[in-house]
């Protein structure tokens, strides 16, 4: 009778879809990349639906820089944009978002903006 | 940047991981060799395993209010509707949802001994350790089918060797030699077929894991390896605490009985060490396999000078 109500749980564990983990895939600015003035919004694109739960965007010096608020909706692709002007620098956008099994993914993107290219 | 709320909310997972497992293990301990006890210890290690209950239930209830603060990184988001309600309709909420039913019932259910009261406790002990299945690493494997149960095994009989300790520790100080050294007995040939499947099925769990060598230098690859050393060393202190026990069982009592409670009090240290340990790796890694590859990671490395603080994070529109 024990064995068979273990065994009986144990199957349950067995009846739930299956998810992976959703990475970041691409993100615009790139990580690592020198991007000319302007830039006016941070393009994350993850691996499925998420939410994106938190983001912020810091310059060499750690000054905030600000960003429109962010959708509750739970989305592939998020283009959220920059409410400052950036100055040529090097600058962090720090992420964090939640998959559909609720596993939390975060990381960050470095990147640097250019002078813009006088004509 | 979301040290704050990652630091309370991981906390949490890992104090409630051993009161669970103390919790579950303690009231495998009474059904098994409860029966076998006088009646004053007896009432002691049940109110051990109610206090080790309580403490798992508002842990695991904590966990669970506070998981939508990890979720957005700031403490903040606690109680923000549209992330509780992410993680309700989630398997990790329904992991939580039966594991506080389970942890509330054993609670009850070690009031004292009845048969209604062993039945309850029989179920919630299952629900506690089928919550550990639910979520986490072995939900998204496509292999899930076999982890699943591996996994089963594995917590229930790590649970079983874990919360057994402390009444055996008990039992040893309290009991006379003649039913405390039957009882030692009696565990200890039980712990001996059954413990060795902690080591099978979690070795059969870090072979599907970690599919190569290379994946051994990774977080999660480490992890796993800290695990297996660490089991080492408590393996070998549980063959030695068997010597211990058989001789306490043997002599009436004095430095056989002392030796075997310290080595007792060690292996728990050890044991709760090891769950805390993975409680807080399995949050934070992942199998390579099961993980992205573009600057995504289960926990930033951030937290440097560049970081502004969580408060200053955009926030989604209520």
């Amino acid at each position: 009778m024990k064995s068979l109500l273990y065994a009986a749980l144990a199957l349950v564990t067995l009846a739930l879809p299956a998810y992976a983990h959703t990475p970041l895939t691409s993100s615009v600015p790139a990580a690592s990349s020198t991007v000319p003035a302007p830039v006016k919004e941070i393009v994350l694109d993850f691996g499925g639906d998420v939410r994106l739960t938190a983001l912020a965007l810091t310059d060499a010096a750690g000054a905030m820089k600000a960003l429109a608020e962010l959708p509750t909706a739970i989305q592939k692709k998020f283009a959220i944009a920059i409410r400052d002007q950036l100055a040529p620098g090097d600058y962090v956008a720090t992420w964090r978002a939640v998959g559909a099994d609720t596993h939390v993914v975060s990381g960050e993107i470095k990147f640097s903006v250019a002078a813009a290219h006088s004509h | 940047m979301f040290l704050a709320a990652d630091s309370v909310v991981l906390a949490l997972r890992a104090l409630s991981f051993v009161a669970i497992f103390q919790a579950v293990g303690n009231a495998l301990f009474l059904d098994l060799f409860g029966a076998r006890l006088s009646t004053p210890v007896e009432e002691r290690v049940r109110t051990l395993a109610r206090i080790a209950a309580v403490a798992a239930l508002c842990l695991a209830v904590l966990h669970y209010v506070l998981t939508p603060a990890r979720m957005a990184g700031n403490l903040g988001a606690t109680f923000d509707s549209s992330l509780s309600e992410l993680l309700r309709e989630s398997d990790a909420g329904t992991a939580h949802i039966v594991r506080i039913v389970g942890l509330a019932v054993l609670f009850l259910s070690l009031d004292r001994r009845t048969r209604l009261n062993t039945i309850a406790m029989r179920v919630a002990v299952a629900f506690a350790i089928v919550s550990f299945a639910l979520m986490g690493h072995t939900v998204i494997h496509p292999l899930r089918w076999l982890l699943a149960p591996l996994l089963l095994v594995h917590v229930a009989v790590a649970a079983f060797w874990f919360g057994a300790l402390w009444p055996l520790h008990e039992v040893a100080g309290r009991e006379d030699a003649e039913r405390g050294g039957a009882t030692i007995a009696a565990y200890s040939r039980l712990a001996v077929r059954l413990v060795p499947w902690v080591l099978i099925c979690g070795a059969v769990l870090a072979l599907v894991f970690i599919r190569s060598v290379a994946e051994l230098a990774t977080a999660y690859g480490a992890m796993v390896l800290g695990k297996t050393a660490a089991f080492g060393v408590l393996m070998y202190l549980a063959a030695l605490n068997r010597r211990r026990q058989l001789a306490a069982a043997s002599a009436a009592a004095g430095e056989a009985v002392r030796a075997f409670q310290r080595t007792a009090v060690v292996e728990w240290t050890l044991l709760a060490t090891v769950l805390v340990a993975t409680a807080l790796m399995t949050a934070l890694y992942a199998p390579e396999h099961l993980e992205g590859a573009f600057g995504s990671h289960l926990l930033e490395h951030n937290g440097g000078s560049t970081a502004p603080p969580a408060s200053d994070l955009q926030r989604p529109r209520p």
